[in-house]
């Protein structure tokens, strides 16, 4: 059987220049030159490669390695520090990036940054997931972007879970939320009141609705003591009504669910008609929750967010601090 | 299955099946091309390939025969598990990959021509071994790299990196 090619000389000519993505690249034998001339070491070809190989190279290499090649020199500085490069290692480690992160990711200036917020977050946790500063920033923008438009008032309302199930630090991380929350809504200018309410089985009213003074709240949240009990939601939700049925009825109404949403059945149904007609009721509602603690059942809360639109789920629920563990 | 001629820049002729050739899209679409120009019916099809030595063109067939041989054998009957079949290919790629750095520089650049995504990514992978767990220093002294940073930029740019190597004695003592 005989070989016979059709117009080899044109084949040859299509694959002579090597053209990849419109762009040419050096041929086999360019290249070597060009590593003979830099080194004798044979491993110095590699950062002889192209971008567009190297492109391909580095996302095997982590963090540490990605930092000692920033310092190298500056082109491959430029290569290290691609936006994308984070971008992956943190999709990588933290799994499918939540929109959170994006917000987060541009409220850190970078990847980069993000990436190490984060890693130092989940050390100091250890077990837990914790949400990394620039996160938390990018939880209070959205609790923002529910607040009323200039000239109008806005309360948060922020409905903390002193049940037995939550620990003493998952207490700490909610009163840390509240107060870093308020400095962040305060400073985005909005005309903004806070009202604190701890449930258990019982509801207690912490802070009415009120403007407060930073430090006052914070001197507040520091002296609240743990009620213990059980996870009475729907309790807490009536209780932010009747604190929210006197102001203006045009206010903006943020609640701020803080939980681990460990309710039964009934108790979860109670929960979301009781959020059904605060929403009915009162204008201007939204209703955010944060899971915080111990095997933290979300679908329960997402079913209280839900009353508001199904469309504000997915980003009014944002895990907090959360452990991935039964909490017994 | 119909076989194909792959002919290396210099000269060498090599028989393989069209299927693993197509592993190669740069071959793939060059055989799409001849084919259409093609007038006899018996012909075997010649695909030259001017980038690509004698010396890596065996190498990368190694490669691409291998698997199409494992792709055919996962369709074909009854077989051991497919988390078996992939755990042995994953060995046989470890083991296909440790070449000299020479090699490894022809390997990837032969694999980034012919565009064999498989191929490109293990020598990545093989590549990626050559950088790893060094230091700013020890890159440049093993690439032979020069540092063109100005000392105070150089100062900046080692402050803002000071956290991973935190990071990495943290991990070591564990």
């Amino acid at each position: 059987m005989a070989a016979s090619v059709m117009r080899p000389h044109r084949v040859l000519r299509s694959s002579g220049i090597l053209l990849r993505n419109n762009k040419r690249l050096c041929t086999i034998e360019e290249q070597t030159s060009v590593v003979k001339l830099a080194n004798t070491d044979a491993s110095a070809f590699v950062f002889n490669l192209p971008d567009e190989l190297l492109d391909d190279i580095l996302p095997h290499v982590d963090s540490v390695d990605l930092c000692s090649l920033s310092q190298v020199c500056s082109r491959l500085n430029k290569l290290a520090e691609a936006p994308s490069r984070w971008e992956g290692l943190c999709a990588a480690r933290w799994g499918p990036l939540t929109e959170l992160q994006h917000a987060a990711a541009a409220l850190a200036g970078s990847w980069k940054r993000l990436y190490r917020s984060k890693t130092e977050t989940d050390k100091k946790a250890e077990q837990a997931q914790n949400l990394c500063p620039y996160e938390v920033d990018a939880a209070v923008q959205r609790l923002g972007c529910c607040a009323a438009p200039a000239g109008q008032s806005t309360i948060a309302t922020f409905c903390i879970d002193g049940s037995g199930s939550m620990a003493s630090e998952d207490f700490k991380v909610m009163t840390s939320f509240i107060a870093t929350a308020m400095t962040g809504l305060l400073a985005m200018d909005i005309n903004c009141k806070v009202a604190v309410v701890q449930f258990s089985n019982d509801v207690r009213v912490e802070v009415a609705p009120q403007h407060m003074q930073l430090d006052e709240l914070k001197r507040q949240l520091d002296e609240m003591s743990r009620m213990n009990g059980g996870t009475n939601i729907a309790l807490a939700i009536k209780q932010a009504g009747q604190l929210l049925k006197n102001e203006d009825a045009d206010a903006a109404r943020i609640i701020v669910l803080l939980t681990d949403g460990r309710v039964d059945t009934f108790q979860g149904r109670e929960a979301v008609k009781m959020a059904e007609r605060l929403a009915d009721e009162q204008a201007n509602v939204s209703i955010f929750a944060l899971g915080v603690g111990r095997g933290v059942e979300k679908t329960e809360m997402q079913k209280i967010i839900g009353v508001c639109g199904a469309d504000k789920v997915a980003a009014r629920y944002i895990p907090l601090y959360t452990l991935d563990e039964a909490p017994w | 299955m119909c076989s194909v001629i792959l002919r290396s820049s210099d000269g060498a002729d090599h028989v393989v099946s069209q299927e693993a050739a197509s592993l190669s899209k740069t071959v793939q679409s060059l055989l799409e091309e001849l084919e259409a120009a093609k007038d006899g019916e018996e012909s075997i099809l010649i695909v030259p390939l001017p980038n690509v030595c004698d010396c890596t063109l065996r190498k990368v067939l190694q490669y691409c025969i291998q698997h199409t041989m494992s792709a055919q054998q996962v369709t074909e009957g009854p077989t051991p598990s497919d988390e078996l079949k992939k755990r042995e290919m994953e060995a046989w790629d470890r083991d296909y990959i440790m070449v000299s750095t020479d090699e490894l520089y022809h390997l990837v650049m032969a694999a980034h021509y012919l565009n064999v995504p498989g191929l490109l990514e293990l020598c990545c992978e093989g590549i990626a071994n050559l950088i790893r767990g060094k230091s700013p220093e020890h890159v440049r002294q093993c690439f032979g790299l020069v540092k063109d940073f100005e000392a105070p930029e150089e100062e900046s740019i080692r402050c803002t990196n000071l956290w991973a190597l935190v990071d990495e004695k943290e991990q070591a003592k564990k």
